[in-house]
């Protein structure tokens, strides 16, 4: 099932996640747990169930690849203040779970969303990192401007959210979260795709007129990057560079 | 029960009947309108009472001037208390600004008659109340409350659910309720017909509901709307008072040019803008209909363009433009300072505007009733003539006015639709109901089904509902998001937290709001769009914008940044939403009117035809000319594939067309049902087809046909896709093809606005999806699983029945199982039939989706590899 990308770096199909094998390490981002307890406050109610389903997804992707450490890359809650109660209960069951019935090492990488998750992490003896480094790979949510000097061969972000919209002949329009690899100067990045389903992001069809949200995207060759669609739980499709796509879509 | 009412009352009995100074100041009047006649005896009388009649005969005095004159009784007797005794309810505003300034007339000079007595004169009080009230004004009102009170529907709702001024409503006598027609027809009559029963249990006993309404048909039904039921189910009576007299009208028929299939659009346009010269020239002012916005703003720049009028003689009036031009314009027809004014169809309904001495009608109304009363604004008194004339330059447009106009002359009207079961707007009511005090679930169950439009309301469905606002959707281990609370052992409700009341002022109401955004092409403002429609844009999509192809470049905050895109194709429909749907009763009327011709045609009598067309539908040589001839070229091309009859109301023609330079097969149904009932058949079609060929199936609709197009390569025996629909499972069918179309995303938007579950505003500020990192259409996605959810079941619900029509398409199905109607499918042709050019070119776009994502990301998958054809990728 896997997709290999780079030596032992894989695309842990069929799940928005990353697999490095030396390491048995899965690398997952932007959760944005706690998304309805978030949304409520802000005058829109959803149905219950939202952050469940995500969480799922991730519980099926530790059951597939079965790895030692997982690292979040970054927004695992949505809101940018304290904690929320429906937060915080949504979180201690979601770590509760990794913690009694995965026994994971697991490494928080902070983004932009998770401010004072820290007292709860604690909790679990879990560490929140600015970034984790392991082997070859350097992993940052991708929010800031970093330098890459110190950064290792591949860099893996989220906060992007990426996806591609694809027409079929009928003129109906699908949009599917996707992965992007490409080249990040001497460097390899990967972007990662959202685990929540409910939050939008980028699409990249159009890449010549999309101003990435992360400062990392903004001075590359956004054209050469390959596209890798994702069902979850479903399918991760390869598709060509976006600069020979953009003609399809 | 129902019964109309025949007794006319004489000026004389009248006027004895009246309150003396009442009847003094009455009497300056010679006579009795129509409507005063029969219609303020069973007023008299305390009888519900229904009046239908057009504007401008008298009808506001004929429900007001018994309530005065008792009004002035009861203060002379001194039990005028500080109440409210009469609420008057329109649904437009500047409506209530006249109605107010037309009562102050009798109530001032009854004052004066009573002053120059020599005598104390009462003071009875009148007051409008509406969104734009000030709050110095309401606590006003609080103090010493108008008796008489002049407000819309959302303001009832609002004053009902005020936990002081309701008290002061606990004496109301009479509810007048004016322009019926145009209220019961969609949700804000659904909502006001639950804050009447709301208001009746407040009052603790009936009041006296008079109804006031143009033409409407069926009076029965509308009357029952406005009345509802009792407790035990039975319904309460009301009397109609049918005081619609002949108004005499003179309607025309024209297509400006000869020929208007081999007419270039420049040479149309001119013979248009000629045309319309001729009739504004020879009128003191006219006022011209077009079906859109845009096309307003069109014709009033061409008008002015070709100097037909001068730029300060004309003005244009629809409902995107701000209150304020509107109401200048307005102003100025009243006073007569316009030659011409363009609308789309704000202008419409309700208020007097003035000296109007000719309609022009470019395009069809698409409704008889929707033409009579466009075409009535002209003459808008008494004994004067209306004066209609229907323009076009579409040949579809020709046969849909032609037929209407020879109906309108026979008396024939449009069968009314009034929504049932609407689940979002019995929430907000559920909402308002917890504010007042706690409920016992039985007792809002009963009052909520008094109204009419939820007379078959279940009770597990109430029950869900309620369960929905207590938050009991999803987790049960959460209960945050709850606005009531609900108390399933002892079946109570009432209100939860603060914030309720809030929510509830602030996001009542159930007209969508058009939250436009900005345009700019770099520092230029290019127009407006809807924040709905920008939210379904990718970057790099290219739209139509005022007539230009532009690109979508990014959207911040409520500015909307594009980059011209001259000549490129634009990769989303323009929503045509606004565009108004053909009724089924005028389409019927088209398939017999095109049969008729059909026959006479065929039989050799082309002049004949041309007669009749000019007698029955009062067309010029040129619109003659025009429909014959399209008729003529149709019975050809049905000869040439070997059909030897023609279209009608029994003979539902199936046309396959193959478009081989797109490579694309069309199934063109013609059937001319109108668009909301060639929705139901053409996506639940569609979505047929879709599971047979596992294709996503492209659908086009017309009010007189519909398209199915899909991939040539793929085969498809249409007679068996026909068999596995019918009347039995077309409903089921419909809702689950809708649930896989593009068009129910947006409809669920303002559902979820309604029902309180997307707010509008919160904490004082304007809600905005966009700023919050979700889409509307994520969370649709997420919702759609939920299949007993409220808001997602009424969705479907409003899609199915309310904006298409599959009552009427379950109708079409069992004529055609009981073999009063057939399906006759033609033989392949690579042209389209005359007939189908409409449908082909401006037919109404949208994708039944496929449901297996997987499949969708393999076929382009495979549609890739063909095109570059290599091996550039592989499934994992």
């Amino acid at each position: 099932m896997r997709v290999r990308l780079y030596k032992s770096l894989y695309i842990a199909a069929p799940w928005p996640a990353a697999y490095i094998e030396d390491a048995n390490l899965l690398v997952m981002s932007d959760l944005h747990l706690g998304i309805e307890g978030y949304l409520e406050d802000e005058g829109i109610f959803l149905p219950r169930g939202v952050s469940r389903s995500t969480a799922e997804i991730v519980y099926n992707a530790i059951e597939d690849y079965m790895p030692e450490t997982v690292v979040f890359n970054g927004d695992l809650k949505h809101s940018f203040g304290l904690l929320k109660t429906s937060e915080w209960r949504e979180l201690t069951n979601f770590f509760k779970k990794l913690k009694e019935e995965y026994s994971l090492n697991v490494y928080v990488v902070r983004g932009n969303h998770d401010n004072y998750l820290g007292v709860l992490l604690d909790k679990f003896g879990y560490e929140m990192v600015d970034r984790y480094d392991v082997d070859y790979v350097t992993i940052v949510h991708g929010h800031k401007e970093e330098s890459l000097e110190e950064f290792g061969e591949v860099v893996i972000i989220g906060h992007e959210h990426p996806s591609i919209v694809i027409k079929d002949e009928a003129g109906g329009k699908y949009r599917f979260k996707c992965f992007l690899w490409g080249d990040l100067g001497d460097k390899k990045i990967l972007v990662l795709p959202p685990v929540s389903e409910i939050s939008s992001g980028t699409s990249f069809n159009m890449y010549e007129y999309v101003e990435p949200l992360s400062p990392l995207l903004r001075n590359v060759d956004l054209g050469k990057f390959k596209p890798y669609a994702i069902v979850p739980g479903e399918v991760v499709r390869e598709l060509p560079p976006l600069e020979v796509l953009k003609s399809f879509l | 029960m129902i019964r109309y009412w025949s007794e006319a009352i004489s000026r004389e009995e009248l006027l004895k009947a009246l309150d003396e100074d009442v009847a003094k100041w009455f009497s300056r009047f010679p006579d009795l309108t129509p409507p005063q006649k029969y219609g303020i005896p069973p007023i008299m009388k305390g009888f519900n009472t229904l009046i239908t009649s057009p504007t401008g005969s008298g009808k506001t005095l004929t429900a007001f001037i018994y309530i005065i004159s008792e009004l002035f009784k009861m203060a002379k007797r001194g039990e005028l208390e500080d109440y409210v005794y009469v609420i008057y309810i329109s649904p437009l505003r500047s409506l209530n600004n006249d109605i107010y300034k037309n009562l102050r007339i009798p109530l001032d000079d009854v004052k004066k008659i009573i002053i120059a007595r020599g005598e104390e004169a009462p003071d009875i009080r009148i007051a409008v109340r509406t969104g734009d009230t000030s709050q110095s004004e309401r606590s006003r009102m609080l103090r010493k409350p108008p008796h008489i009170l002049v407000t819309t529907p959302e303001s009832l709702s609002l004053m009902i659910t005020a936990p002081k001024f309701k008290e002061r409503l606990r004496n109301i006598k009479w509810v007048i309720v004016d322009e019926v027609h145009s209220l019961c027809e969609n949700k804000r009559g659904v909502h006001l017909s639950v804050s009447l029963e709301r208001l009746r249990e407040i009052v603790g006993r009936d009041f006296v509901r008079i109804g006031l309404s143009a033409t409407i048909h069926p009076l029965e039904e509308v009357a029952q709307f406005l009345v509802g039921y009792n407790d035990d189910g039975s319904p309460r009576d009301c009397v109609i008072v049918d005081a619609r007299f002949v108004k005499d009208k003179e309607l025309r028929l024209e297509t400006p040019v000869k020929d208007l299939i081999y007419s270039s659009s420049e040479e149309r346009n001119q013979a248009l803008y000629k045309y319309l010269k001729g009739i504004i020239d020879s009128h003191r002012t006219t006022l011209i209909f077009t079906n859109t916005r845009s096309g307003a703003e069109r014709v009033a720049y061409h008008l002015v363009k070709y100097g037909v009028v001068d730029e300060d003689k004309i003005g244009v009036h629809h409902s995107s433009l701000s209150r304020e031009v509107r109401w200048d314009i307005e102003d100025q027809l009243k006073k007569g300072l316009v030659k011409c004014v363009v609308t789309s169809t704000s202008l419409e309904l309700g208020i007097d505007i003035g000296y109007i001495d000719a309609v022009v009608q470019i395009g069809s109304p698409k409704s008889i009733n929707r033409g009579l009363q466009r075409i009535g604004r002209s003459g808008h008194s008494i004994g004067r003539v209306s004066k209609g004339y229907f323009v076009v330059l579409d040949l579809d447009d020709l046969i849909e006015d032609g037929v209407l106009i020879a109906e309108a002359y026979m008396g024939r009207l449009d069968k009314a639709y009034i929504p049932r079961n609407a689940l979002d707007v019995l929430a907000q009511h559920i909402v308002g109901m917890a504010l007042e005090r706690r409920w016992k679930v039985d007792d809002a169950y009963r009052v909520v089904r008094r109204a009419y439009p939820y007379r078959g309301l279940s009770w597990d469905e109430f029950l869900n509902l309620l369960r929905y606002l207590s938050g009991k959707y999803g987790l049960e281990d959460y209960r945050v998001y709850g606005k009531i609370w609900f108390d399933e052992e002892s079946m109570e409700f009432g209100r939860r937290g603060r914030l309720l009341r809030p929510i509830y002022f602030m996001n009542v109401g159930t007209i969508p709001e058009d939250m436009s955004l900005i345009v700019y092409s770099g520092r230029r403002r290019i127009g407006r769009l809807e924040e709905e429609f920008v939210e379904h844009l990718d970057v790099g999509d290219i739209f139509v914008l005022a007539g230009r192809t532009f690109r979508f470049l990014r959207a911040k905050g409520n500015k909307v940044y594009v980059e011209p895109a001259d000549g490129l194709k634009p990769t989303v429909p323009t929503w045509i939403s606004e565009l108004l749907p053909l009724s089924f009763d005028l389409g019927e009327a088209i398939s017999r009117y095109r049969w008729i011709l059909y026959k006479m045609i065929s039989h050799g009598y082309r002049g004949h035809a041309k007669k009749f067309v000019k007698r029955f539908m009062r067309a010029s040589e040129y619109a003659a000319e025009n429909l014959v001839r399209y008729i003529e070229s149709q019975i050809s091309f049905l000869r040439n594939v070997g059909f030897p009859s023609f279209h009608s109301n029994s003979n539902l023609v199936i046309e396959n067309y193959i478009d081989y330079s797109e490579r694309v097969r069309y199934v063109i149904f013609h059937t001319v049902f109108g668009r909301r009932v060639n929705s139901v058949l053409a996506r639940a079609y569609a979505y047929l087809i879709r599971n047979k060929l596992g294709v996503s199936v492209k659908v086009l609709i017309s009010d007189h046909s519909f398209a199915l197009g899909f991939p040539l390569r793929y085969s498809l025996d249409v007679n068996e896709i026909l068999k596995l629909l019918d009347s039995s499972n077309i409903r089921e069918v419909i809702s689950e093809a809708v649930l896989s179309s593009q068009y129910i995303r947006r409809i669920f938007r303002h559902v979820a606005n309604r029902g309180f579950m997307i707010l509008r505003y919160y904490k004082g500020k304007k809600t905005r999806l966009s700023r919050q990192q979700v889409s509307s259409e994520k969370i649709f996605e997420f919702v759609r699983g939920i299949r007993e959810f409220p808001l997602l079941k009424e969705s479907i619900r409003e899609v199915i029945e309310d904006k298409m029509d599959v009552q009427n398409a379950i109708r079409v199905l069992e004529d055609i199982e009981r073999g009063k109607r057939k399906w006759i499918v033609l033989r392949d042709s690579d042209v389209p039939s005359p007939f189908a050019y409409g449908v082909l070119l401006r037919g109404m776009e949208d994708v039944v989706l496929m449901e297996d994502r997987v499949k969708v990301l393999q076929e382009f998958y495979n549609r890739l590899m063909v095109r570059l054809g290599g091996d550039e990728g592989k499934t994992v």
